[in-house]
């Protein structure tokens, strides 16, 4: 238990109560809040888990929790619960709904540490496999649609890419992604490539798509410097901000914090994001470093995209933000995150596991 | 490898710190350096769409004059907040007419918040207006606002195609979210069938409303756009002396171009004036117009036994079928009996003798049809009847069209319950018993004899312009059916229909020495008067006119007296 850092354990609580605090903020009630605490709970508590084992024992179940998430993926189109027009969830004996997009994120950064710390393979196929089980998800995660994290996926195999091959292969697949550009912006629904539009000219409708976006810009804006607190903050309470729950939940943080609350906010996101790549480069174990990439991929484009979104940025894309957006599913995968990127760290001086 | 590792840690710090120092420099803009201007927006508390009307498109008549357009309307709005003492109400009260108390209690019936504006009186008169103008000091909480009403120059003319427009329902509003709470809709006659083009498109207005809802900001504009002008094949000078023609009697006036299904003018009366709909229309008024039937389109929504305008229908399925040849001559008595019925010609006690078809159709001779009907049996008559469609709907452009009713043994023994007789195929052979036919299906059913079997869809709309002065829809003739009647049926048709008009009592149809072919019809109706037809088309050759006149329960002397009207019809061509 002592094995999780102090510094460790503040970041995630103190992100756990802006996440309360604009959850109550923003319901005007007590249950979203008391459930997400729940939620954190459990999370902490996973995190502890995680972080006692070894990590490496992870390598001999990688394809085994690949082809779980897979399952799961197709459960979801084939039974899933459809919420907004999409299906996401999976309800588990009618008790409690999954959202195995979530988890998918932490299968494939496991599989993919796992698939470029093989040494027995040359870089090609590596590459050709990475790709492979990269498009099965993120294609599956896409026809949800759930097109945020499908490209949270994309962006986790794109680092992995880099910091994993030689750089013609970067070269190789952002060239085939501009390549294939036209086909892709033909997968869009209507309404997604709406968003993308109105984000590259916000005059295009600024009475629909465009709506969101203004109302969250002088939402956060009105924070101005120590935010309006709990109850002056009438934009996030009078609900002109719409699914905040989750997609638009920094635009509350903004309006309630200002802009003291989002550098604090800001400031402990990069001290995590630290704390990846520290676990990066404190160990020689080419697996660990693998999830700790992965880990460090995921939080950073969930971040950039999320808070970027809520302030003019980004486009409008259903991304969560770690650790605050309203969500079972996501936050306890952004404890297993963290879970594992602590021991990455804890086992930093193993190289190789012998069973 | 450990160098290059080096890097990639380096590459990642820099990211991280980049991606940090880009979102706060964005925080710092929006709620530092403009935060005080959000904080004022976020004050306002709400943003607010509202909707701009827009302005209806016209309905022009094949010469461009205006039949319907949307055009400014004064009324007399009062906002409670700024109003000052109770002597505004009365210094009102007296300009419009109304009083002080009437005044409250429209602001009561409003139910509005005080800031908001409470309409007092829609459409003021130019007087009022100017009067209002000119005291506006004494009552500062009274103002006169413009908005659009709908106007139909010409009243009842052309009222039962031209529709009117009405507030929507909930259920326009539930299955087209372009209307909302207080839009007004197409509600009958080409106001409701061409909707979609005449209403335009509504424009928005994002705005900033403060706590109480006053707009304190403007953020977003988009114009309405007029909707388009609607052109007709209609000629209203025809409409106006058609209108004429009917007078105050219960019928139908039709004139339509039988080579291209264009309707020159429809009349149906008793109707109704559409601004009556605008001015707001008393309960009074509504049932008194509707005991006399005044919203139903007679032309297109009402069917009727249609007498001997039957005849060429049982006339061409004999001689197709060959049951008969134009040179048949039938010994034709005053009466025949069937089944023990005595069926009677109509110039009983006299009698025709012998006669052709052709002049059998020109003298209308019952004896003559019922003969030949019978046959060539109730089974090729109807198969005739339908073959013309005239139990069908036309497709006319005009909303909720009715069809009409070809008898048959099977009809029969369905709905009836009885079995069919000879005698039901008599009365059929003559247009009597249980046919009923719309006047827009018999007019259309001689368009088709005049124009060698080709019958095109009726239709009004020509074409639509875009307030832009773009021709946004030319319409091109339908063909609505097609039969190939031998060239000696047909022949025979238009003699008999030729020798008729040429009688002396109904020569007068002849305008000009144009031949005219024409067909009269006697209906009787159960315990009321007859209803009366006469339906000509001019000239016989190349046929430019099918003119169909209709009376309901007539109160002229006979089918021929009409003949006069048909002329006045026909007058306004040749």
């Amino acid at each position: 238990m002592r094995r999780v850092p102090l510094s460790a354990i503040f970041i995630l609580t103190t992100l756990s109560i802006y996440s309360l605090v604009s959850l109550y903020v923003l319901s005007g009630r007590i249950i979203y809040a008391s459930k997400e605490l729940t939620y954190i709970l459990i999370g902490f508590f996973i995190t502890y888990f995680i972080a006692h084992y070894d990590f490496r024992i992870l390598k001999n179940f990688a394809f085994f929790i690949y082809g779980l998430t897979v399952i799961s993926l197709i459960a979801v189109i084939v039974l899933g619960i459809t919420v907004y027009s999409s299906k996401r969830w999976i309800n588990i004996w009618d008790m409690f709904s999954l959202q195995p997009s979530e988890f998918a994120k932490i299968a494939l950064i496991i599989v993919l540490a796992f698939v470029f710390s093989e040494d027995h393979s040359n870089n090609l196929k590596k590459f050709a496999l990475a790709t492979l089980l990269t498009v099965i998800i993120a294609g599956l995660i896409f026809i949800q649609p759930d097109l945020g994290s499908a490209l949270v996926i994309g962006f986790i195999y794109l680092v992995f890419v880099v910091f994993s091959l030689p750089l013609k292969y970067t070269v190789l697949v952002l060239s085939s992604v501009v390549a294939m550009l036209p086909f892709l912006v033909k997968l869009l629904k209507p309404y997604q490539l709406e968003r993308f539009l109105v984000f590259l000219n916000p005059q295009r409708d600024p009475l629909g798509s465009g709506y969101n976006v203004i109302q969250s810009i002088i939402a956060v804006g009105s924070g101005r410097l120590y935010g309006k607190g709990i109850a002056g903050s009438t934009m996030t309470r009078l609900n002109f901000v719409p699914v905040q729950y989750s997609d638009f939940i920094f635009s509350a943080i903004g309006e309630i914090f200002g802009f003291v609350g989002s550098l604090l906010l800001i400031v402990l996101f990069g001290t995590l994001l630290f704390s990846a790549i520290n676990s990066y480069r404190s160990t020689n174990n080419v697996f660990g470093r693998g999830l700790a990439i992965g880990v460090f991929a995921m939080l950073f484009f969930q971040v950039m995209v999320n808070v970027g979104m809520c302030i003019g940025v980004m486009p409008v894309t259903g991304i969560p933000l770690p650790f605050v957006s309203y969500g079972g599913s996501s936050t306890i995968t952004n404890f297993i995150a963290i879970g594992l990127m602590i021991n990455v760290f804890i086992y930093k001086d193993e190289i190789n596991l012998v069973i | 490898m450990k160098k290059s590792n080096d890097i990639k840690v380096k590459i990642l710090y820099f990211i991280t710190v980049l991606l940090a120092l880009s979102l706060l420099t964005r925080l710092f803009y929006l709620q530092i350096l403009k935060g005080y201007y959000y904080r004022e927006l976020s004050d306002y508390r709400s943003l607010r769409i509202l909707e701009e009307q827009s302005i209806r498109g016209r309905i022009l008549d094949r010469n461009g004059v205006v039949l319907a357009e949307s055009i400014p309307s004064y009324n007399l709005v009062v906002v409670v907040e700024d109003v000052r003492d109770e002597t505004e109400f009365e210094n009102v009260a007296k300009i419009i007419k109304s009083s002080k108390s009437e005044i409250k209690n429209y602001i009561q019936k409003a139910n509005m918040p005080s800031y908001y504006k409470v309409l007092i009186k829609a459409n003021l008169s130019t007087e009022e207006i100017a009067k209002i103008e000119e005291h506006s000091y004494e009552f500062p909480g009274f103002g006169i606002e413009v908005s659009s009403r709908r106007y139909y120059p010409f009243g009842e003319i052309g009222a039962n195609f031209l529709g009117f427009v009405g507030p929507v329902t909930e259920d326009d509003i539930k299955s087209d979210s372009f209307y909302s709470y207080e839009d007004t809709i197409g509600k009958q006659g080409l106001e409701f069938q061409y909707e979609n083009y005449l209403r335009g498109k509504k424009g928005k207005r994002e705005v900033l409303v403060d706590s109480v809802g006053r707009v304190q900001q403007v953020l977003y504009v988009e114009d309405a756009e007029p909707g388009a002008d609607i052109y007709l094949s209609v000629d209203i000078k025809v409409q106006e002396n058609l209108e004429k023609e009917i007078n105050d009697r219960t019928g139908v006036a039709i004139a339509m171009d039988p080579q291209s299904g264009e309707i020159f003018a429809m009349v149906s009366h008793p109707s109704f004036d559409p601004n009556l709909f605008i001015k707001g229309i008393t309960d009074k008024e509504y049932k008194n117009l509707e005991s006399k039937d005044a919203f139903l389109n007679r032309a297109i929504q009402a069917t009727y036994p249609t007498g001997s305008t039957f005849k060429p229908v049982t006339l061409i399925s004999a001689l197709e079928t060959k049951s008969i040849t134009p040179n048949t001559v039938i010994n034709c008595g005053n009466s025949i009996t069937l089944g023990g019925r005595i069926f009677k010609d109509w110039i009983y006690p006299s009698a025709f003798g012998p006669q052709t078809a052709s002049i059998a159709l020109a003298n209308s001779s019952d004896v003559f049809f019922y003969t030949i009907g019978i046959r060539t049996g109730i089974e090729e008559i109807s198969k005739y009847a339908k073959l013309f469609q005239l139990d069908k709907k036309t497709d006319v452009d005009l909303p909720f069209e009715t069809s009409g009713l070809i008898p048959d043994p099977s009809w029969k023994e369905q709905v009836i319950g009885e079995s069919w007789y000879v005698g039901d195929t008599a009365n059929l052979s003559v247009g009597q018993g249980y046919l009923l036919v719309s006047p827009i299906s018999m007019a259309s059913f001689y368009a088709s004899i005049s124009n060698n079997g080709i019958e095109y869809v009726p239709h009004f709309l020509q074409k639509v312009v875009s307030p832009e002065g773009n021709v946004i829809y030319n319409y091109e003739k339908k063909i609505r059916l097609q039969y190939n009647i031998s060239n000696e049926t047909l022949k025979t048709v238009l003699d008999g229909m030729e020798a008729l008009t040429n009688k002396p009592d109904m020569k007068v149809i002849r305008v000009n020495d144009v031949v005219v072919c024409s067909k009269t019809g006697s209906a009787e109706v159960y315990d009321k008067e007859v209803h009366h037809w006469l339906i000509s088309f001019a000239p016989r050759e190349n046929t430019k006119v099918v003119g169909l006149l209709f009376f309901e329960n007539s109160n002229f002397s006979s089918s021929h007296s009409l003949a006069p009207l048909m002329r006045d019809l026909l007058e306004n061509f040749f």
